[in-house]
């Protein structure tokens, strides 16, 4: 099987994004590389469908947190059934105070902050891979960014603030 | 300072934490998928011929085994054969077009504990004429046999060695001998006889010859009473268990550590505590101490053990040997790889030894004669051997219409084990914004507290094949219990009950109002126990 030239240029762009997301939302190294080949391997099994997309990224944004959500689920089962000793390996980021305080935020505002700053993405777009409305993704970012500024102490730059 | 969220957001692409998977590993894992599939949905097509109510019987067998689609192995490519290895880990193999005389061999190669490497090697005859499509043909098929090679009959499976497969693809399970090399894989996995929730992985397993089936000799019973042993305390995590070596003179002894610790978590231990070393032979608190996470499996024979070692954590030095996976290990020697955890998310494996293959030579003190013998294969294997597939309407009948009921998860669990129904099947379907998949209604038959098969069933809604995704009704009890504690306030939950068996039938939550995708719903119907 030969993969189609643009997977390969959409994957090559979109990898360091997609990590970077769940890197940031999860704090777990294993978790967010099994989450994002998991999202990978989906997006280039029905390529033709995807890339026929409006937008191939933000489904693979969707695919991947669902995957995420299944894998630390199955982590979990594994740690209560097979008594494992698995712990989390965690993710060596920059700034890893500011994504440590970022995950205690409720996870609708801790995913929404993610997509916004570690991928860029716009809020329509988030609002297209969180199933929410723009409006709800403007509120969100907005209570985000005051809760953060709380909880460290000091106003959260950002530059469309 | 002020916290920059832009510049930190743009950090965490511009440096990665891993490359990304090669693209052509992501295309192989897109085939395995598809031949995996391949093999589930004619299994299903044909039982969706003979009905329903029989393809239940075919998916789970009469006999108390616990059979499954989705742990059929797929074909794998004709023609493979085993290169022969330079010992130590070891999977590689050759193929051959019979026309041409050209020959394609593929060898896994690991460089790294994530850099798994497929190395080609191409040859033909100078009068041979090969096309590049010939070449590119038999090169993906040598390629495929790593990841997917032949079935290998349990009459030829070696004397001592390991079952192991990849949890995150129990697709195929290998038959790995005592040096690591890939033999086969099994034709069904004896893993799935098991039961992991009561004994886990381990423990010495022997192999009955006949049925390829792991079973438990008494002989070789698993030390049970560990807990009487003065193991030593070594601080930050108890001790769970403990396997005595054949010859009595070690324990492979297991402990928890917690997540921010550094520490080993297996060991070797005296019977008498009075000498303890980690399972890379060093001394407990030596500097060069290994830090990857070691997970006890059994021990092989003599004085070699089998334990997997997990990928190593960040925020702790690597320590030997590095690279995750199933290594063979000794007091006091190096550990030796077996398998590589190619998937880095956990294996599940057994050792087995094939009793009809192992010798035991004894002296006489007196005179100095050795003698040989051969240990008889007396244990019977636990369940008996398969049977071909039943044609006739299996014994279940659903239960009558009844009307759900409000009460107490305790008031229904107790119902529900007051019932002590071990096998049953029923409906599932659940709600939720995610894969079509996920929400396409499945009947499970489950025994003893274990989903053993999922159907679809609608055929033209394709249904998640993994069969960790289902709940029996033991786990929807614990599944409902997590949810209740994860509420938050303004949390809902409606939970409606079987009036007689405390089944849970409906359930819909919202854990948290202000959270999106936290909410569950759920339905059971077509409750069905054995006639």
């Amino acid at each position: 099987m030969r993969a189609p030239g643009d997977f390969a240029d959409f994957y090559g762009h979109e990898h360091p994004r997609v990590l970077g997301v769940l890197s940031a939302v999860s704090g777990d190294r294993q978790a967010a590389l099994e989450a994002t080949d998991e999202a990978f391997v989906r997006a280039l099994e029905r390529w033709k469908r995807v890339s026929a997309m409006d937008s191939p990224s933000g489904w693979t944004y969707r695919v991947a947190l669902n995957a995420l959500r299944r894998t630390k689920r199955r982590f979990a089962t594994e740690q209560r059934l097979l008594r494992r000793t698995r712990v989390v390996d965690v993710v060596p980021t920059v700034d890893p105070d500011l994504w440590t305080v970022v995950r205690t935020l409720p996870p609708r505002q801790c995913q929404a902050v993610v997509l916004r700053y570690v991928a860029d993405l716009p809020e329509a777009q988030i609002a297209d891979v969180m199933r929410i409305t723009r409006g709800t993704v403007a509120s969100t970012l907005a209570d985000a960014r005051t809760r953060l500024a709380e909880l460290l102490g000091e106003p959260v730059l950002v530059e469309d603030s | 300072m002020s916290p920059d969220l832009d510049g930190a957001g743009r950090a965490v692409v511009n440096e990665p934490i891993a490359d990304p998977t090669p693209v052509a590993e992501l295309e192989r894992r897109v085939r395995r998928r598809r031949v995996r599939r391949y093999s589930v949905v004619s299994v299903v097509a044909l039982v969706v011929v003979v009905g329903v109510a029989s393809a239940i019987a075919a998916m789970t067998g009469d006999d108390g085994r616990d059979d499954s689609v989705v742990v059929t192995p797929p074909p794998a490519p004709a023609g493979c054969r085993p290169v022969d290895p330079e010992g130590g880990y070891s999977n590689g193999w050759w193929v051959t077009d019979p026309s041409t005389g050209a020959t394609a061999t593929a060898t896994e190669v690991w460089t790294g504990p994530t850099r798994r490497e497929i190395r080609h090697e191409f040859g033909a005859p100078e009068s041979a004429v090969v096309t590049p499509e010939t070449t590119a043909e038999l090169t993906a098929q040598a390629e495929e046999c790593v990841d997917n090679p032949p079935v290998l009959p349990v009459e030829e499976w070696p004397a001592r060695g390991v079952v192991v497969r990849s949890l995150e693809d129990p697709g195929v399970t290998f038959v790995v001998d005592e040096f690591g090399s890939v033999r086969g894989k099994a034709e069904r996995s004896p893993l799935d006889e098991i039961d992991l929730p009561a004994e886990g992985g381990g423990g010495i397993w022997g192999v009955d010859p006949t049925s390829e089936r792991l079973f438990r000799p008494s002989t070789l019973a698993w030390q049970t009473q560990w807990e009487n042993l003065e193991l030593p305390d070594l601080g930050g995590g108890p001790w769970s268990g403990v396997m005595q070596s054949p010859d009595l003179e070690w324990y492979l002894a297991q402990r928890i550590v917690p997540p921010d610790s550094c520490a080993p978590s297996a060991f070797f231990v005296r019977p008498d505590g009075s000498e303890l070393q980690t399972l890379t032979g060093q001394r407990v608190g030596a500097p060069e101490e290994g830090v990857q996470l070691t997970n006890a499996v059994a021990w092989l024979g003599d004085n070699i053990a089998v334990a997997e070692f997990e990928v190593a954590r960040s925020g702790c030095s690597v320590g030997a040997p590095g690279e995750p996976g199933l290594y063979a290990v000794q007091p006091g020697v190096a550990p030796r790889m077996l398998f590589h955890d190619r998937d880095q998310g956990g294996l599940l494996a057994a050792t087995f030894l094939r009793l009809d293959l192992i010798r035991t030579t004894t002296t006489t003190p007196m005179t100095g004669e050795t003698a040989t013998t051969v240990t008889p294969h007396t244990d019977p294997p636990p369940t008996s051997p398969p049977t071909s597939p039943p044609t006739t309407v299996p014994p279940y009948d659903e239960i009558p219409a009844f009307t759900p009921v409000e009460m107490t998860r305790e008031e229904a669990g107790a119902l529900w084990e007051a019932n002590g129904v071990a096998e049953y099947s029923f409906v599932w379907q659940r709600s939720c914004f995610c894969q079509p998949e996920s929400v396409a209604p499945a009947r499970l038959v489950v025994r003893d507290g274990r989903v053993v098969a999922a159907q679809a069933v609608d055929p033209a809604r394709p249904i998640l094949t993994e069969l960790s995704e289902y709940s029996s009704v033991d786990e929807l009890f614990e599944l409902i219990a997590e949810y209740e504690s994860n509420m938050s306030e303004g949390g809902t939950m409606e939970v409606r009950y079987h009036p007689h068996y405390g089944i849970p039938v409906s359930f819909d939550g919202d854990a948290s109002p202000m959270i999106a995708d936290e909410e569950l719903v759920f339905g059971v119907t077509h409750i069905a126990f054995p006639r």
